[in-house]
C-alpha cells in the first residue's frame, strides 16, 4: 500500500499571525476603554448594557483573547488576555486565526465576518450587536479613513461625528492606549 | 407552479464554501468531537500540492492529521478500501475527510463504512442496511467532478449502494482546491451537474425543493462555465461550478428518474469513453423526448438558463425548443464532440444493448425504443421529431428476445 504520509503529522503553528492579532486585541482592548471614557456614544452603549456585563473576544481553539467588563461602580475595565478563570456574560470567538487575520487586517468588516459565519456568540445577541458597534467606533477613531472605510459597516458622516470630535477623540484615545490609564 | 401533495426531500450535508473555508474544518471536526481526520486523496491532487494547502490549514488548530493516503486506483477496490481500514484503525483516526473528486470519494465512503463496521468486510457481499454509525465525513471537492461525490450512494463492482448515512456531513468548497482542474475537469463536472440538474424538471418525483436547488445550480452553470473553460484559474468561477456540482449532487440524490445520466454512464462503460462528454449529447435529446410526450415545457429550465430577458422574449408554447436550443448551443461553445459523438464510431449493437440495458433500470422510465432513439438522435447529433410508434416498440422486444441478447 503506497501512503505519502503514514506517520502522524502535526500541523505546526502560525506564530506571527497569532501575535499580531494578540497585538491588536491589546491595542483595541485598551482602546475600547478609552473611548468609553471620551467618546458619548460608546458610553451610552456601555451604560445600556447589563451591570455585570464582560465580554471576551478571541480567536479559537488556543486563542489570543480579549476580555473587557464593567466594574462594580459601572466604569469599563480592560481585564486581560486570558479569560480563564474569568466570569463573562458574552463570549465572541473567531472560529480560526485565519479569519481573525481577515478581520483584524479589515479585508473583511466585523459585520461582513459576522454574515460570514467566521463569528461563534455565546451569550445574548443583542449585547454582542453592541460591542460590533463599539468595535466599530473605536476602529473610527484608530484607523486613518481609507482603512476604516473597509473595516467598518458604514463609515459616519461629518454629521454623525465631526472633525474636531474624530481628531480630538483619536489623540486621547492614543494617548490613553499607549500609557495605559 | 404546481404543489405536489406529498414531497420529501433529505438534505444532509452543510456547505462552506468561499474565502478560507478549508480553515473552518477543523472548527467543524470539533463539533462533531473528532480530533484526528485520516485524508484520502490522490496522486493527481499531490501533485498539484493540495496536500500541502490543507495541512496549512490545519495549523493552530490543535488537531493531528492521522494519515495522507493517495495510492488507489481511479475504480474502487473494495480489498483496498478495507487494508484502508487498518491504517485508519491503526493512527486511531476518528473522522474521513475526501480530498478531490470521482474515485477519492468513493474510497473515502467505502472506508467509513468498513470502519464503522469493525472491518466487516461482508457488508460489500451481502444485502446488509448500514446500521452502525458512521465516522464524520467531510469532502472537499476538486473540478475533476463525477457527480457523485455529495450524493448518499457509492458504487463497487457494478453495484451502488444507496444509503441516507452516505451523504457527507460536510462539503468543503474552497478556492484553493476548485482552481486547480483542467479545462476538461470543469466541461465534465459541468456536463454531468447540468443531467442531474435538468433530470430535476423531468422527473416524476419533481418538487418545490428539488427544483430550488436545479434551478441555482442550472445559472451557476450557465454564468460560469464558458469563463471557467476559458480560464480553469478563476477562481470565483471554479467555485461556482462546484457549488454548482454539489448542488447537482443533492439534487440527483433525491430524484427518481435519471435517464441521461444512466444511457451516459451504461455507454461509457461499454465504450470506455468519457461518460460526462455522453451525457452532454445525450441530454438536449432527453428533454426533447419529455418534451413530446408533454413532460417537459422548459419554462422553470429556461428561466433558470436564460435569466428573465430570454424567458420574457420567448412565447410561452415555444420555452421547451429554446431551452433545447440553449442547452446545444452551450455544448457548441465547450466543445464539438459534445454536440453529437459520432466520432466515437460506436456500432449500433452497442447502442441497442445500452438502450435495452438502461430500460430496465428504475431510474429510467423510458422504453426501450425510446432509449435507442434518444441514443441514435444524439448519437447523429439530430433532433427527436416524433416518438416511437408502438409496433416499433413490439419489433424491438420481439428482436431482443430472438437475438438473445445479454440480460443484465
Amino acid at each position: 500500500m503506497r501512503v505519502t504520509q503514514c506517520n502522524e503529522i502535526i500541523p505546526g503553528r502560525k506564530i506571527f499571525k497569532r501575535i499580531y492579532i494578540a497585538i491588536m486585541l491589546f491595542v483595541v482592548g485598551r482602546a475600547i476603554r478609552a473611548a468609553a471614557v471620551h467618546d458619548k456614544i460608546v458610553k451610552k452603549e456601555f451604560a445600556d448594557l447589563p451591570d455585570d456585563f464582560a465580554f471576551s473576544l478571541g480567536v479559537l481553539p488556543n486563542g489570543p483573547h480579549l476580555v473587557m467588563g464593567k466594574d462594580k461602580k459601572g466604569k469599563i475595565k480592560f481585564l486581560g488576555m486570558n479569560p480563564v478563570g474569568k466570569r463573562t456574560t458574552l463570549k465572541m470567538a473567531i472560529k480560526n486565526i485565519e479569519a481573525a487575520i481577515l478581520v483584524f487586517t479589515f479585508q473583511e468588516s466585523t459585520a461582513v465576518a459576522f454574515a460570514h459565519d467566521r463569528f461563534v456568540v455565546d451569550g445574548d445577541l443583542s449585547d454582542a450587536l453592541a460591542v460590533v458597534r463599539i468595535l466599530d467606533i473605536v476602529e473610527v477613531y484608530l484607523l486613518p479613513k481609507f482603512i476604516a472605510a473597509m473595516a467598518v459597516k458604514r463609515y459616519p458622516e461629518h454629521s454623525e461625528m465631526s472633525l474636531a470630535r474624530k481628531y480630538i477623540g483619536r489623540i486621547l484615545i492614543y494617548a490613553r492606549v499607549v500609557l495605559g490609564f | 407552479m404546481r404543489v405536489p401533495d406529498c414531497y420529501e426531500y433529505y438534505l444532509k450535508p452543510k456547505v462552506i464554501s468561499g474565502k478560507k473555508a478549508l480553515d473552518h474544518i477543523a472548527f467543524e471536526l470539533g463539533g462533531m468531537n473528532a480530533k484526528k481526520p485520516i485524508i484520502i486523496t490522490s496522486k493527481k491532487h499531490i501533485r498539484t500540492k493540495l496536500d500541502k494547502k490543507i495541512i496549512t490549514a490545519f495549523k493552530d488548530s490543535g488537531l493531528t492529521i492521522g494519515a495522507i493516503y493517495d495510492g488507489g486506483p481511479e475504480y474502487l477496490d473494495p480489498n483496498l478500501a478495507y487494508r484502508l481500514n487498518h491504517l485508519f484503525r491503526w493512527h486511531n483516526c476518528d473522522s474521513i475527510i475526501a480530498l478531490g473528486g470521482k474515485s477519492v470519494t468513493e474510497y473515502a465512503k467505502a472506508l467509513n463504512i468498513f470502519a464503522a463496521n469493525n472491518g466487516k468486510i461482508d457488508i460489500f457481499t451481502k444485502d446488509t442496511d448500514i446500521i452502525a454509525p458512521l465516522y464524520p465525513f467531510i469532502i472537499v471537492p476538486t473540478m475533476d467532478s463525477d457527480g457523485y461525490e455529495s450524493t448518499n450512494s457509492v458504487s463497487t463492482g457494478g453495484r451502488r449502494f444507496k444509503s441516507e448515512s452516505l451523504y457527507p456531513d460536510l462539503i468543503v468548497i474552497d478556492s484553493r482546491t476548485t482552481s486547480t482542474g483542467t479545462t476538461q475537469d470543469a466541461i465534465a463536472s459541468s456536463l454531468i451537474a447540468l443531467a442531474h440538474s435538468v433530470e430535476a424538471y423531468i422527473s416524476n418525483n419533481s418538487n418545490p425543493m428539488m427544483k430550488s436547488f436545479a434551478h441555482a445550480s442550472i445559472q451557476y452553470i450557465f454564468e460560469n462555465i464558458v469563463k471557467v473553460a476559458q480560464n480553469p484559474r478563476d477562481k470565483k468561477g471554479g467555485i461556482a461550478l462546484v457549488n454548482a456540482a454539489a448542488l447537482a449532487g443533492s439534487v440527483f440524490s433525491n430524484s427518481s428518474s435519471h435517464p441521461a445520466h444512466i444511457l451516459g454512464t451504461i455507454l461509457s462503460k461499454k465504450t470506455g469513453n468519457y461518460a460526462a462528454i455522453i451525457m452532454g449529447a445525450i441530454l438536449p435529446c432527453v428533454m426533447e423526448l419529455h418534451m413530446l410526450k408533454g413532460e417537459f415545457d422548459g419554462e422553470d429550465f429556461l428561466l433558470a438558463a436564460g435569466g428573465f430577458d430570454m424567458m420574457a422574449a420567448t412565447p410561452v408554447e415555444s420555452h421547451g425548443l429554446k431551452s433545447v436550443e440553449i442547452v446545444r448551443t452551450l455544448t457548441e461553445k465547450l466543445h464539438a464532440a459534445t454536440q453529437n459523438f459520432s466520432a466515437y464510431k460506436i456500432s449500433e449493437y452497442i447502442l441497442r444493448e445500452t438502450a435495452s440495458e438502461a430500460a430496465s433500470s428504475p431510474d429510467v422510465h423510458f422504453t426501450e425504443a425510446e432509449c435507442l432513439l434518444v441514443l441514435k438522435n444524439s448519437y447523429n447529433g439530430t433532433q427527436i421529431k416524433k416518438l416511437p410508434a408502438a409496433e416499433e416498440i413490439i419489433t424491438r422486444e420481439k428482436v431482443s428476445a430472438k437475438g438473445g441478447r445479454k440480460c443484465v
